[in-house]
């Protein structure tokens, strides 16, 4: 019951925060210089195609009026048509989230393959050789730029061994898959070092703690310190920075999708931007700011199932 | 009384830290028996030593710590001996511990029904295994101990986590109970509580028991015999009586003396000058020779040996001058 | 002295490597002799050479000398988009835990709803709804960046602010703006200047990063990001279009990264 009132709280709390959301995207757009609709039809139409954009964007209405419309789109997910792609917004936001979702989940499965094992080793050996190699690393992902390491890799194992495609999703599921195994690697690298870092630091911290020597003066084997007491208390901030992570791959999606010409959410929005497709532009970044809400929500509750000294309140 | 029996037999114990500027020695040829039955108190200031001795006992020690010399005899086996595999085997079933700091020794993820149960053997049923632990939390004196099963150490109170850590430590059963401080952390009604329930376990499991502590209250309340342990050696060993009341240990006088008590109530507490050399800095001769009242350049040079006092076997220190203590001892009350 | 022995050999090649770039963002010409905007139709995409030792582009450019010139645009990015934040949100951090109280409720409320959304989104959101350009890629950054130095300071401060000399800073009536800024801010200063060099390397990524996409610094202004947007169409026939700002990006990222660290190790021994 106390959960089911939390989760209720949160997601009230979510109302204020997106009214906030949709007042900045609407008068931060209305505050650029230059006429939207102009921009649309371009400097040498004539006055009356102008004045015919300005009334299908709405522009011709008071601000007010304007806003209300958009708030209208926002509370009941119908934003029309996208001027550039002729299409439903709505409709292009779930095809393109696919490849953009299947895109996040398969970063992180690479994240944790990657970060828990090298983690944990480095923990382990945090005062010897192996451990600082792997820290290192570890360095040098977080400081370079998931563009780079993608153009590396598209470069090495696309272009030059053809061993995977270029910018093709692919019709069946194999194929998807494997046009999404590069782009996932580039966006893991950085995430497992910073995985990879914060499990090592929490490995060593388990390691002080003598819960760890109070289960093996009683006995315990090896394998079960090591699953029920070690990783259980590493993995409890590594699943929550994981998470973090997370929100951030979907907007570092954008970054990848354009380096591996991926059709997603970030690459239809970088299109937007570039084009200046307003419409469009408003609604993936209200669609998103949902998305981001959601999922630091479903985040708190994972934690709190996860460690039984987090209450949910 | 017909046959002491020797349930542990520590000698010549000898530790080591193996750090960046070489090996210090944190344990040194430390001798002790345990007999079966009885509780043995280890005492002396931190870093005295006293818990790296129980460590180095179940093989707990943490890098860069080393045995590296000695023999524990536990059961007509050395210890230090055995395989890891065959140590495992000792490990809560054979010698039990507990920790000073209920907060860190109890694993925050796991409810304390489930750390008792996981020592239980695999062929109880699940319900044959709830039940023991209920009987292990009520023995131990938790209230409510079925629902409590279900509890996260988070949701006990000081008291109770020490009390739940005893409770897992003799969910298999263990001849011997290693305490290392096992009522520091807590408030004094509440040491009070598990001393006495430590000593009623004891007692009633018939379980042998290595107390360490630097409290003497503590130990005067429990012990059978003590050692007292200063800069990783061991100063005086007496049976509990006889120490507390006729010490011809220098240091262990000094400790005797800054102890509050109702009898020396209102008078000037007496507190040790200097403080305990460091492990890498090692006086040449007596340990304690620089924070000693009595002295001299021989203690300065030349480490003593235990010797007896009075003859009497069970009574040793390691001072040149046992002899002017104990016509010392004649004027001075304790 | 005996502190200069122990720095590491990874952070003196780091120093060594942060030196050549800064002396290129301040005399690109001691570098080289092309211009960096200046098009030679007589030798597109020619690889390297005596003559242009990086090559030259698809419009003929020398890539050294953009990769020479991009080191002040890219640095100030980095440097600029850090400083501006990491003074107000100080200042912000300063003022709620000092004044606690409907100041700090008010003010961490706000960060609140900001945190909901990780930098990169925020920034990203920002450039969206502003559009392209460099103006805008600041303002951005500027909205977003001082959330961080804001919640690192406040933490500070309140626990601080119970210090006896804050007290005794009282007792003699000083202003509260003195107290906050000459006696509470030396304190707390440490982690923020730790904060901000690794924030002057990940400002300077998010720049390369929204010029790669196009929606930062516009063409022809000679940046390393934006360079390897141009040049990853000839990848596969002209690599040294990419190669060398690439290089360079990684090069200065990691390195401000182990300068950062061993400050921050120093820092925090010091404590």
């Amino acid at each position: 019951m106390d959960e089911f009132t939390y989760i209720l709280k949160r997601i009230l709390q979510m109302i204020p925060v997106l009214l906030i959301v949709t007042l900045a995207i609407f008068f931060g757009m209305r505050m650029i210089p230059g006429d939207p609709a102009l921009l649309l039809v371009g400097n040498r139409a004539s006055d009356e195609t102008i004045a015919a954009m300005r009334a299908k964007l709405g522009l011709d209405q008071p601000l007010i009026t304007q806003y209300l419309l958009f708030l209208r789109s926002c509370l009941t997910f119908d934003f029309g048509n996208s001027l550039t792609l002729k299409a439903p917004v709505t409709e292009l936001f779930r095809q393109k989230a696919v490849v953009t979702v299947s895109l996040t989940l398969m970063t992180i499965l690479f994240a944790v393959l990657i970060s828990v094992p090298l983690g944990y080793y480095a923990g382990l050996h945090h005062d010897q050789p192996a451990g600082a190699v792997i820290n290192s690393i570890s360095l040098v992902f977080v400081s370079v730029p998931e563009f780079l390491i993608g153009l590396l890799l598209l470069l090495v194992f696309a272009l030059k061994l053809h061993w995977f495609p270029v910018g093709d999703w692919g019709h069946t599921l194999p194929e998807h898959i494997r046009s999404l195994i590069l782009p996932s690697l580039t966006g893991a690298l950085m995430t497992s070092s910073l995985v990879m870092r914060n499990i090592s630091d929490n490995v060593v911290k388990v390691l002080s703690y003598d819960y760890v020597d109070f289960a093996r003066s009683k006995g315990l084997s090896e394998k079960r310190i090591r699953n029920s007491y070690i990783l259980r208390n590493v993995m409890i901030p590594a699943v929550t920075l994981l998470a973090m992570r997370m929100t951030y791959m979907l907007a570092g999606s954008i970054v990848i999708e354009s380096v591996f010409a991926l059709p997603g959410i970030g690459q239809m929005m970088l299109n937007a931007i570039l084009s200046r497709d307003y419409s469009l532009v408003q609604a993936t970044v209200y669609l998103f700011a949902i998305i981001v809400l959601v999922m630091n929500l479903l985040t708190d509750i994972s934690y709190s199932l996860l460690d039984p000294r987090v209450k949910l309140k | 009384m017909s046959e002491i029996e020797r349930i542990l037999d520590v000698r010549h114990l000898k530790t080591d830290f193996f750090l960046e500027n070489g090996p210090v020695t944190a344990v040194n040829d430390v001798s002790f028996h345990v007999n079966k039955g009885e509780t043995f108190g280890l005492i002396g200031e931190s870093g005295s030593g006293k818990s790296v001795t129980l460590r180095s006992i179940l093989r707990l020690l943490r890098k860069p710590g080393k045995v590296v010399g000695g023999q524990i005899i536990y059961k007509e086996r050395d210890l230090c001996r055995l395989s890891e595999q065959e140590m495992r085997g000792i490990r809560g079933r054979e010698i039990g511990m507990i920790f000073q700091e209920p907060m860190t020794t109890l694993n925050p993820v796991q409810t304390i029904g489930s750390q008792i149960m996981e020592s239980f053997k695999k062929s109880m049923t699940k319900e044959e295994k709830e039940k023991r632990a209920v009987e292990l939390m009520q023995l131990v004196g938790i209230p409510s101990a079925e629902e409590r099963l279900r509890s996260y150490a988070h949701q006990f109170s000081g008291g109770m986590r020490q009390r739940a850590m005893i409770a897992i430590a003799l969910a298999s059963e263990p001849s011997l109970l290693l305490a290392d401080e096992p009522t520091t952390a807590l408030d004094v009604t509440i040491q009070d509580q598990i001393i006495r329930l430590l000593r009623k376990l004891q007692r009633d499991l018939g379980m042998s028991m290595i107390l360490v502590t630097h409290d003497l209250g503590v130990a005067s309340e429990i012990c059978d015999r003590i050692a007292v342990m200063y800069g990783g050696r061991i100063m005086e060993q007496a049976p509990a009586e006889e120490i507390f009341t006729h010490p011809k240990h220098p240091y262990t006088y000094d400790l005797m003396r800054s102890v509050p008590s109702m009898e020396r109530k209102g008078s000037e507490l007496y507190s040790i000058e200097g403080t305990p050399p460091s492990l890498d800095n090692m006086p040449a001769g007596c340990p304690f020779a620089p924070r000693c009242e009595l002295a001299d350049d021989r203690c300065r040079e030349d480490a003593p040996e235990l010797t007896s006092v009075n003859g009497e076997e069970e009574h040793i220190a390691r001072c040149w001058h046992i002899d002017r203590l104990i016509e010392q001892a004649k004027y001075l009350k304790v | 002295m005996k502190n200069m022995k122990k720095l590491s050999p990874a952070f003196w090649a780091a120093a060594a490597v942060l030196s050549v770039v800064l002396l290129m963002a301040l005399f690109p010409g001691l570098f080289t002799r092309y211009d960096p905007i200046e098009q030679d139709i007589l030798s597109l995409l020619k690889p390297p050479s005596a003559d242009h030792i990086f090559g030259t582009d698809n419009l003929g450019r020398d890539v050294a000398s953009r990769v020479i010139y991009s080191a002040r645009l890219d640095l100030a990015i980095g440097f600029l988009a850090m400083l501006i934040p990491a003074v107000t949100g100080t200042l912000v951090g300063l003022l709620s835990g000092y004044y606690g109280g409907r100041v700090d409720a008010v003010i961490m409320r706000i960060l609140d709803i900001f945190t909901a959304f990780p930098t990169m989104v925020l920034v990203i959101g920002i450039v969206a709804i502003l559009g392209s350009g460099v103006k805008n890629l600041f303002i951005a950054i500027w909205l977003v960046g001082w959330r961080e130095y804001a919640r690192l300071v406040r933490s500070d401060v309140l626990v601080e602010k119970n210090n006896e000399y804050v007290a005794a800073a009282r007792s003699l009536g000083y202003s509260d703006l003195r107290i906050m800024l000459r006696h509470i801010l030396p304190n707390v200063i440490s982690p923020v200047i730790v904060y901000a060099v690794s924030d002057i390397m990940m400002c300077m990524l998010m720049g390369a990063s929204l010029s790669f996409l196009g929606l930062g610094v516009p063409t022809p202004t000679p940046e390393w990001g934006a360079i390897i947007s141009d040049g990853k169409n000839y990848m596969m026939t002209a690599w040294w279009i990419i190669t060398f700002p690439g290089i360079m990006l990684a090069l200065t990222g990691i390195s401000i990264s182990i300068v950062g660290n061993e400050l921050s190790k120093r820092l925090s021994r010091r404590h």
